[in-house]
């Protein structure tokens, strides 16, 4: 018998390319696992829009192809050249350059497979047209239809007459860190991790709310954690003129590459501050902040009841509410055994939901109805 | 590369999403031969036949049609239902009369010198095999007989989905339904199955077969429309996994949850056929979160995961009844 051919899976940008940090988030990191549990050759294609890509190293085994630009024309004949290889697609989010790819993909593939992981939040959905021909024949040509969050599949449920499953954005151990917390070694950190100065990550909330109460609070400490953007810059700046009693207690630590100095951050904290306006499901870095016992607090994004895992191991605050969350904070920092016991479910919840691995065996599941491993 | 297999007794079909699935096992017949006349089944006689089996499923395999390979998989599932069984059987075969056709009508008469194998095709040439009865009439209006028919072939790109109801009803009680559906094909107005069979084009070998209960919601159907055979259906779907809940899960037995969790998903591709007409919002998403528990279920068998399924399960269809949709 012929030896049986060796699947691809394939995800390709809907802007011009990948950046750094999507290796190794959920964009990156379901063809890797995918690669790595099925044994499929993984490529993420896409135009070079940065420098240097040092999360490579992460994913080692995945191919990561950089196209001569970003423009759709490309991507399409890319689909042309590859889809014979091309036995999974993944598309991330939703946008109209999608139907062009998706038609030519099936005019070579019809037997080929289709995972749209609609990163959503409300705001998008409710400005979609879901059942616009167009749209329609984009969801109907995929086979499994995904979103991260609870509450915004329930949403979509309601919305349109497919199925939508649940496929969290993750966690993945890379660097088989240990990530257990030692729940007696945790120090009063509160953490927030991200590109820091985002407009929609809303970080001077928590600078703000910790400034607020830091005086209640005089044995905890804020870490940021992520490089900030340049406009942001100033904000920090003014913020240590404004507080310069808080230099020693609130501290930038820039952009953290190595996956196992990023984990001992989680593992040091014992509260993770979410302050974002929006998000497409749940982020990362509450599944990381879980996985690490951290405790949570969140915007009330969408997906802030999947984060606190309604309410046992985190606590949600109005986003953009900058007096309830000092308040939180001030509450919380006075409850250690709140902090403790949450942080303590975190870890069991973040492995039932979160955990990379069961996520994506799942998602092969309900791509191929079986369990390939 | 979906296909037929043969290992030793055991004919296998290499599906494109469930791996290798058996389709029949000589060896049982041999095993069951109390049930059926002695001369016919002993031990050369069941190698004999399986070799007769497998150059002919090879034979269907090789031809050109795009889905050969569930044709000849067709043809392992009718010979699995004469097989071994003695006494007369009628055969209604639907679509071309094509290799696998042609070779089952000639294998028929050796398990009852009386069965009978009737077709209705497209293009029916004038000159057909002896063993088969051609049925000469309009193809798209034949009227069917009910409770005629043991095993039905048939194509549902030929004949239309929309005939399923009254070609079931066209089996004796037990009698089985195999159809091919294409690629692509809206999988939600396809009845309920046991086995769905696929191969590398996405072309798909439902097999239906007609139980009491089954037989009963299809006849209503007439009655009381389609909207209520829908959503009839799906809590008849429901209801039989739910039925069986305990004893699935207690199982260590993949076959059976995967056989679950296929008509669960089958049940959340029906509701969704009736979407608009639900009266609770959240019954699509609750079927899902019901489906996803099995698929877990599946995969870690977890004593928390376990108590979700019951959770979801009775999370749907309190809603279910709640809104009085079902």
């Amino acid at each position: 018998m012929a030896e049986k051919k060796r699947r691809g899976v394939y995800t390709l940008p809907a802007y011009a390319g990948w950046t750094n940090q999507q290796l190794t988030k959920n964009c990156g990191l379901v063809p890797y696992l995918f690669h790595k549990y099925y044994g499929f050759h993984a490529v993420m294609a896409g135009a070079k829009i940065e420098d240097s890509y040092p999360y490579m190293k992460y994913v080692s085994g995945m191919d990561v192809e950089f196209l001569p630009d970003g423009e759709l024309s490309t991507k399409l004949d890319y689909i042309d050249a590859h889809a014979e290889d091309m036995d999974l697609l993944i598309l991330h989010g939703y946008y109209p350059n999608y139907e062009a790819m998706v038609k030519r993909y099936r005019e070579h593939r019809p037997d080929g497979k289709i995972y749209l992981e609609l990163d959503l939040n409300s705001w998008l959905a409710d400005r979609t047209s879901w059942r616009m021909p167009n749209v329609a024949a984009l969801l109907d040509a995929c086979d499994v239809i995904g979103v991260a969050g609870r509450s915004m599949q329930r949403y979509m449920a309601r919305k349109c007459p497919y199925k939508i499953e649940f496929i969290p954005n993750g966690f993945y151990n890379f660097a088989d860190t240990d990530y257990t917390p030692d729940f007696a070694a945790k120090e009063n950190i509160i953490l927030t991790v991200g590109r820091i100065g985002l407009p929609e990550k809303n970080n001077d909330l928590l600078l703000e709310a910790f400034a607020t109460v830091a005086d209640e609070l005089p044995d905890w400490s804020l870490r940021v954690v992520g490089g900030i953007e340049a406009p942001f810059r100033p904000y920090v700046e003014s913020y240590f003129a404004r507080f310069p009693a808080l230099r020693e207690r609130v501290s930038f630590t820039g952009l953290i590459t190595d996956r196992n100095r990023l984990a001992e951050e989680y593992k040091r904290a014992k509260i993770f501050v979410l302050t974002s306006i929006k998000e497409g499901g749940t982020p990362n870095v509450i599944a990381e902040a879980l996985s690490a016992g951290d405790y949570i607090v969140t915007s009330s994004i969408d997906a802030a009841a999947d984060a606190v895992d309604e309410g046992r191991c985190g606590e949600v605050f109005p986003i953009a509410d900058r007096e309830r969350l000092a308040n939180v904070l001030a509450g919380l920092t006075r409850n250690p055994g709140r902090i403790a016991q949450g942080g303590h479910h975190a870890v069991e919840y973040a492995g039932d939901v979160f955990d990379y691995g069961v996520i994506v065996r799942r998602l092969y599941y309900l791509l191929y109805g079986e369990d390939g491993i | 590369m979906s296909g037929i297999v043969l290992d030793d007794r055991r004919f296998y079909f290499d599906d494109a999403c469930r791996g290798r699935v058996l389709l029949l096992d000589t060896g049982e017949v041999l095993a069951n031969a109390s049930r059926a006349l002695l001369h016919y089944i002993d031990d050369d006689y069941v190698w004999v036949m399986r070799d007769n089996l497998k150059n002919i499923t090879e034979y269907i395999g090789r031809g050109a049609d795009d889905n050969s390979s569930l044709r000849a998989a067709a043809t392992v599932l009718a010979v699995r239902e004469f097989w071994g069984k003695y006494r007369q059987r009628r055969l209604m075969r639907w679509g071309p009369l094509d290799r696998s056709a042609i070779a089952l009508a000639k294998m028929l008469p050796i398990f009852h010198d009386e069965n009978l194998f009737f077709i209705v095709a497209p293009d029916m040439p004038e000159a057909t095999p002896e063993a088969i009865i051609p049925v000469r009439t309009s193809y798209r209006t034949f009227p069917l007989p009910e409770r005629d028919f043991d095993l039905f072939i048939l194509d549902v790109a030929a004949a239309g989905q929309d005939r399923l109801p009254q070609i079931l009803l066209s089996l004796r009680p037990g009698g089985l339904l195999l159809a091919f559906l294409p690629a692509g094909s809206d999988f939600s107005r396809v009845l309920p199955n046991t086995t769905c069979l696929t191969d590398n084009a996405g072309n798909r070998l439902v097999s239906v077969r007609l139980t009491p209960e089954l037989a009963r919601l299809l006849r209503e159907e007439t009655v009381v429309g389609q909207l209520a055979r829908q959503k009839r259906l799906i809590a008849y779907m429901l209801d039989e996994i739910g039925g069986s809940l305990g004893p699935l899960l207690a199982s260590g037995e993949n076959g059976p949850l995967d056989a679950a969790i296929a008509q669960a998903s089958l049940a959340e591709d029906i509701i969704l056929s009736v979407y608009e007409e639900l009266l609770s919002d959240d019954i699509p998403w609750l079927a899902n979160r019901f489906k996803e528990s099995l698929i877990d279920y599946r995969l870690r068998r977890t004593d928390r995961l376990r108590a979700r399924v019951f959770d979801e399960y009775r999370a749907l269809r309190h809603d279910m009844k709640e809104y009085d949709d079902f």
